[in-house]
């Protein structure tokens, strides 16, 4: 038999138990050694068992765990694409979004509203941000794009045709190092989308641009019709060549 | 002198075991503020306690087993996490605080496959419709314990492998060149085909809306066999349960807090998708929550009202697992 569980968590462990003694010892010249010593429980009464030299290793381990929540480096994420300097490419796969649309007092009413936001199923998108460009692209399917990866133009309000987004008043995340993507994958959705900044087509679809967000944000599609991506003649290979 | 004697003993005065008063005073904050929400009563204190937090977290956990009963297929867990306040942080230099606000959310602790078709098929045969109405029961309890049904597997392939479409076609000449480049793809990816074998029409709706089915209750009456009865009760019993859409996970990502797989035979490819589903997921951002609440420490009421929210839905999750129990166990030939 299975059964429900209610679990309570804190931030932090309530008890903290005597577990460890370090001993430093230190030379006229500023040499220094460390001996880190298990404390054992003999007779009820804590005692300082034999000891080892601290390792950098054991000593880093113990500055993690007195600086917790501090970050420090690791792996790359899987959704990270590409890195040249301080431009990093990656990719978002199709997935439900809160997105604003302000849009002008000519198309409030086709659209439903002058101001709309719901989440809606966005398409995978690439990202490119540097210290001198933000730009997006979609890209059709789920998988993650390879080089060989046809780009489409973003359907979004405020991209332009090679993908700059308008950046307008929003604060971008200063840097652009793997820990940072969600904030700018935050910056880019949570900004208002005000109008369309293409000279081409920006969507294949009845109606255009509006009506594609407008029966999105009607909740017509549960998966974003990607039928109704344009097509810009490049892959992702071909862009960062 | 044995050698351990000779180590140094620490002084009595260092103390085994070090509790920060704050602390202390946080988790009787956090007591006090479940006994105004009617969590904790006089009746879940033992005799003998450790720490306030283990009296909570005990008082909590029994109420749920309470409120739910015992199941046969589902674990969900609730988890309750106290934030600790900018305060708390740096009171350890001195100054006092509390916790200041909570997290309540609930999981699947292990989402599992199911194999129901030969159960629903039973109850098809029995009675034509029956099988799909009670699916679609289990279906629209979406709300209280989200299902991967094989409709849903239709879904998720359609958006996994199909960009969106109906079948194959599409994805296929995006894809592929020529032609046996396409046939030999195809062999080896989730078709339209594929699906359609795995299920019956009226458990997998592809295209037009599927029409208007029989209510269960119209339907009941007309079953006979006392086992599949006692199913036909619990489903119309779980659909007479009024279900809000409430306490959904504030969280950007493609959805994968599924309580239960349900295929329809051991090895059909209702996991394969779910699999495939989980891995694109993890590739990117995804909600593994199915429902969350934020709860400020200084409105206990907050949770008393999630407590009574939460009484239906507790009703919902037992129904649901005594049907997912019924359908999978047991001879249907």
């Amino acid at each position: 038999m299975n059964q429900a569980e209610f679990q309570l968590r804190t931030p932090s462990d309530g008890t903290l138990e005597l577990a460890q003694a370090i001993l430093i010892y230190k030379g006229r010249s500023g040499n220094t050694l460390a001996t880190v010593h298990s404390i054992e429980d003999v007779d009820g009464e804590a005692v300082i068992g034999a000891g080892r030299a601290a390792t950098p290793r054991a000593v880093l381990n113990l500055a993690r765990a007195l600086c917790k929540g501090v970050g420090y480096g690791g792996f790359l994420p899987d959704n990270v694409l590409y890195l040249d300097g301080d431009l990093i490419v990656w990719w978002t796969p199709p997935s439900m979004r809160h997105v604003v649309f302000r849009v002008g007092a000519q198309h409030a009413e086709s659209f439903g509203g002058a101001e709309r936001g719901e989440a809606v199923p966005q398409p995978g998108l690439v990202f490119a941000a540097s210290s001198r460009l933000w730009r997006v692209w979609a890209v059709k399917g789920a998988a993650r794009p390879t080089p060989d990866s046809a780009l489409y133009q973003a359907p979004y309000f405020n991209v332009n045709d090679r993908g700059d987004i308008c950046q307008g008043s929003v604060q971008v995340p200063n840097g652009t190092t793997a820990e940072k993507l969600a904030a700018w994958n935050d910056a880019f959705f949570r900004s208002y989308f005000t109008h369309p900044n293409v000279q081409r087509k920006l969507v294949a679809y009845r109606g255009g641009a509006y009506r594609l967000w407008r029966d999105l944000l009607d909740g017509k599609h549960r998966r974003f019709p990607e039928r109704a991506l344009v097509a810009i003649d490049a892959t992702l290979g071909r862009l960062l060549s | 002198m044995s050698a351990i004697g000779a180590l140094p003993r620490l002084s009595a005065g260092v103390p085994k075991v070090v509790l920060p008063t704050d602390r202390i005073r946080a988790d009787a904050g956090l007591a006090q503020y479940l006994v105004q929400a009617g969590a904790l009563t006089d009746a879940d204190i033992p005799e003998t306690w450790n720490g306030v937090l283990e009296v909570c977290a005990r008082a909590l956990d029994g109420w749920a087993k309470h409120q739910i009963g015992p199941l046969h297929c589902l674990s969900p867990v609730f988890v309750l996490e106290v934030n600790e306040t900018e305060d708390l942080r740096s009171s350890r230099r001195g100054q006092a605080a509390g916790y200041r606000s909570a997290k309540l959310c609930w999981i699947e602790r292990q989402e599992r496959q199911w194999v129901v078709g030969p159960g629903l098929e039973a109850l098809e045969r029995a009675c034509a419709g029956l099988g799909a109405a009670v699916l679609a029961v289990l279906e629209r309890a979406h709300l209280a314990y989200p299902l991967f049904t094989p409709d849903m597997a239709r879904s998720v392939a359609s958006y996994l492998y199909w960009y969106g479409e109906d079948d194959e076609g599409m994805a296929l000449e995006e894809q592929c060149d020529d032609p046996d480049e396409r046939e030999e793809m195809r062999q080896q990816m989730v078709t339209r085909e594929l699906l359609e074998s795995a299920f019956p029409a009226w458990a997998c709706s592809f295209g037009a809306r599927p029409p208007k089915r029989p209510t269960l209750r119209a339907l009941s009456s007309k079953v006979a066999d006392e086992r599949l009865h006692a199913i036909v009760d619990d489903a119309l019993a779980l659909s007479r349960l009024h279900l809000k859409d409430e306490f959904r996970p504030d969280l950007d990502g493609e959805f994968v807090a599924w309580g239960a797989v349900l295929s329809w035979r051991e090895d059909d490819v209702t996991v394969r998708i779910y699999d495939d589903l989980l891995n694109t997921a993890h590739q990117g951002e995804y909600c593994d929550l199915i429902g969350d609440i934020e709860l400020p420490l200084d409105q206990p009421a907050r949770f008393a009202e999630w407590r009574a929210a939460m009484r239906t839905r507790f009703r919902a999750i037992g129904l649901i697992d005594t049907l997912i129990h019924a359908l999978s166990a047991g001879d249907w030939r």
